[in-house]
């Protein structure tokens, strides 16, 4: 494990983020511009030399759902390497960039890495912790040109591309957390992925029996499979059934899905998405494997459409025990901004 | 003169009676294989985790069902045969045939402990196959869990020299193909080298071993620094002449040599087991008594025997590191052969350095140089054979 894994909290919900909001009173791309620069602002060379890279693909890919004891390659500046102020203006820049709906977007990042200090004060293993989540700038923040905002730790990666100031790409977006159960940490109550859990659960139960038959997979999966390092790697054919084929209280259902992945960005954002994925809808497929409760160990689902693809994944605990969410979204032609 | 003689008898049967458990890490709860390449067979050693297992296998036994136990066993046997198969690029599917399936605890920072199932395949190396580049299909448990995937390494390739199964090469992933719905084989290529380049790295990692073992040149050196010496009623003497201390000192040397020989034989042939653990711990107890026996003669006139003996032990020490080099009858030969003369040149070269130690018997304040020496290695093996023994039982505690 590289030596900046520490095992520090930066308890994200504690940080003030006044100054930088102050400093920052704009909206949209320019507000993310000038705390791009509150963010990098008094960082020491060597930082500074890993918060800010050119902007790559490849480097954009280095994301994972492991911890960094199992995965060490991410890219970025730790938590726990920011000064107060830098952390305050990250902070803001996550609520501006992933929205501030409860248990979405930004709240849903800070449940989040409060479960990293949960495993931290709950197993002392070396390389949890909410401090040790890596924030990057891939290619300068600017009003012309691309760049991407890389978030991510244990249980998360956030991908957002901007492309002449606009939002090209919100995906690869991983949310997963363990424990899956409701824990207190760090002052609250925290229970990241129920609200998911929840939506896939509901989509499936409103499936009459023949539907689910036919969108039942023979196969089984103990994991999502368009995984980390792993881009492109959407089945050819699709399975399951048609939303098309469904009532509008069940396709509503499947927006109501959708929506708990694509309300964790902006909310002027993800409404242009979400009118891309309604109109995309009759051509989307659902499919799962084990139960449609998502409540039993290695239950999956997945959302197949013409350009958005979301799979969850409720498989064993890893270290404390029961069942815990894995899911991706990811949109077949918009990950990375489409950038190859 | 007959209690610390008991005494060590007791440590050595303590140590013997140990249990150990061995552990084996993963980078995460998925398939490894690893290949070995000799020179009349491949073996594919298969590490398959417990749990995704069981859900592939065509019927579900409960939870808990022992694989091990019949009828699971010769269904699990039955499974891996049909999900594994090895062919030359558009030739004929080579027999193969599962040697072995065993189970293991494994672990991983973040799935932590798993059953594992391992499985050692062999495929025998006929007229007409070349095993250098081959397509391995293999499709266990990723058929039914199509997330799950395989790691190949070749751990082993005699005629390339790559002996050290620690330094694995990656070759590939074998992975579920979504676009196609298959698992396609995985093509392993390796060049051809020569067996002369296998012997040589034979030699190479004999020679490291003695010349790295910091245990055993110590050892060598306890066991020759009484060879000019003779006993009088219970203490040694000073030195006893060129003819007499060259003589030992041959003598000793060569009984230690044959003993340590014919043990790396016995040991790699599977003739003698080797409980890796245990015969580290011998090793330390082994310059224990030999440094009390520099110190005050416990079997004066018999080093050789005692050489002898000693040099079994870590004969098998060395073995234990080459078992895992279970190949081909023919690459075992050659490896061990290879190994041998690397061992035997080190000793060689360490017994040489030694010869300074037949001067310095001459000398008066050698006694006392001596006993103060060997009291300090008497501490050093003491201290090992502790640290040894924690660190074998550990596992079996963790």
């Amino acid at each position: 494990m590289p030596a900046y894994y520490t095992s520090k909290s930066a308890p994200l919900g504690l940080v003030d983020t006044t100054a930088a909001d102050r400093a920052c009173s704009g909206k949209g791309h320019a507000r993310l511009l000038c705390l791009a620069d509150l963010v990098k602002k008094d960082l020491t060379p060597q930082l500074l030399a890993r918060m800010q890279l050119p902007y790559a693909v490849a480097d954009a890919r280095r994301w994972s759902n492991f911890p960094p004891m199992v995965y060490g390659n991410r890219v970025g500046v730790t938590l726990a390497e920011l000064s107060p102020a830098q952390l305050g203006a990250a902070k803001a820049m996550l609520k501006e960039v992933a929205g501030t709906a409860a248990n979405e977007g930004y709240d849903e990042m800070e449940q989040i890495l409060n479960a990293d200090d949960f495993l931290k004060n709950n197993t002392g293993q070396a390389g949890f912790a909410s401090g040790n989540f890596q924030i990057a700038f891939l290619g300068t923040p600017a009003a012309r040109g691309t760049w991407q905002l890389y978030f991510g730790g244990h249980h998360l990666a956030l991908s957002h591309t901007y492309r002449d100031g606009v939002l090209s790409g919100a995906t690869p977006s991983f949310r997963g957390a363990e424990p899956f159960t409701p824990f207190r940490e760090n002052g609250r109550d925290n229970a990241p992925m129920a609200q998911e859990q929840g939506a896939f659960a509901a989509m499936l139960q409103a499936l009459t029996p023949a539907e689910q038959g036919k969108a039942r997979l023979s196969q089984t999966y103990t994991d999502i499979i368009v995984g980390p390092q792993l881009d492109d790697r959407f089945p050819a054919t699709r399975a399951g059934v048609r939303a098309g084929e469904l009532t509008p209280s069940q396709r509503q259902l499947v927006i109501r899905a959708i929506e708990t992945y694509v309300t964790d960005i902006d909310p002027p954002d993800a409404a242009a998405i979400l009118a891309r994925y309604r109109a995309e809808l009759p051509d989307t497929w659902l499919a799962y494997a084990g139960t449609p409760g998502m409540n039993t160990e290695n239950d999956y689902v997945r959302i197949d459409g013409p350009s958005v693809w979301i799979e969850l994944s409720m498989q064993p605990g890893r270290t404390v025990p029961g069942i815990h969410p894995h899911s991706v979204w990811r949109d077949r032609s918009g990950d990375y901004g489409g950038n190859k | 003169m007959r209690s610390p003689r008991r005494c060590a008898g007791l440590l050595l049967a303590a140590v013997l009676l140990m249990v150990w458990r061995p552990l084996h890490a993963h980078p995460m709860p998925n398939t490894q294989i690893a290949v070995w390449i000799g020179a009349g067979g491949m073996y594919f050693d298969i590490a398959v985790p417990g749990p995704e297992l069981r859900l592939a296998l065509p019927r579900e036994w409960p939870r808990d069902a022992d694989l091990l136990a019949e009828p699971q066993r010769a269904a699990v046997l039955r499974y891996f045969d049909a999900h594994f198969l090895v062919q030359a690029a558009a030739g004929p599917p080579q027999p193969h045939h599962i040697q072995s399936l065993t189970r293991w605890q494994a672990s991983d920072p973040d799935a932590g402990y798993y059953e594992e199932l391992r499985l050692r395949i062999l495929v025998p190396i006929r007229v007409g196959f070349e095993p250098r580049g081959f397509e391995l299909h293999y499709d266990a448990i990723i058929h039914q869990v199509p997330n799950h995937f395989a790691l190949v390494t070749v751990n082993v390739d005699f005629r390339n020299g790559q002996l050290d199964a620690t330094r694995a090469r990656e070759v590939g992933v074998i992975r579920y193909d979504f676009s196609r719905n298959l698992t396609p084989p995985l093509v392993v290529s390796t060049a051809p080298g020569n067996l002369w380049r296998g012997l040589r790295a034979a030699i190479v990692l004999g020679f490291h071993h003695v010349a790295s073992g910091f245990d055993h040149l110590l050892f060598l050196a306890t066991l020759l620094i009484v060879a000019p010496l003779r006993s009088n009623d219970g203490r040694w003497s000073l030195f006893q002449g060129w003819r007499y201390s060259m003589r030992r000192f041959l003598g000793i040397s060569l009984a230690f040599t044959a003993g340590h020989s014919l043990a790396l034989l016995a040991g790699t042939w599977g003739w003698l087991p080797v409980p890796r653990n245990a015969v580290e711990i011998l090793i330390a107890a082994s310059i224990l008594l030999a440094a009390l026996h520099a110190m005050r003669p416990l079997w004066p006139g018999r080093e050789w025997l005692i050489a002898a003996g000693f040099g079994t032990v870590h004969g098998l020490a060395f073995a234990a590191s080459l078992a895992g080099l279970a190949l081909d009858p023919w690459t075992r030969l050659l490896t061990v052969s290879g190994f041998n003369l690397g061992v035997e040149m080190a000793q060689l070269a360490a017994m040489g350095a030694a010869v300074p130690l037949l001067f310095a018997s001459r000398w008066r304040w050698f006694h006392a140089m001596r006993v103060t020496g060997m009291l300090a290695v008497a501490l050093l093996a003491l201290w090992w054979m502790v640290e040894r023994t924690r660190l074998a039982v550990l596992p079996a505690i963790g």
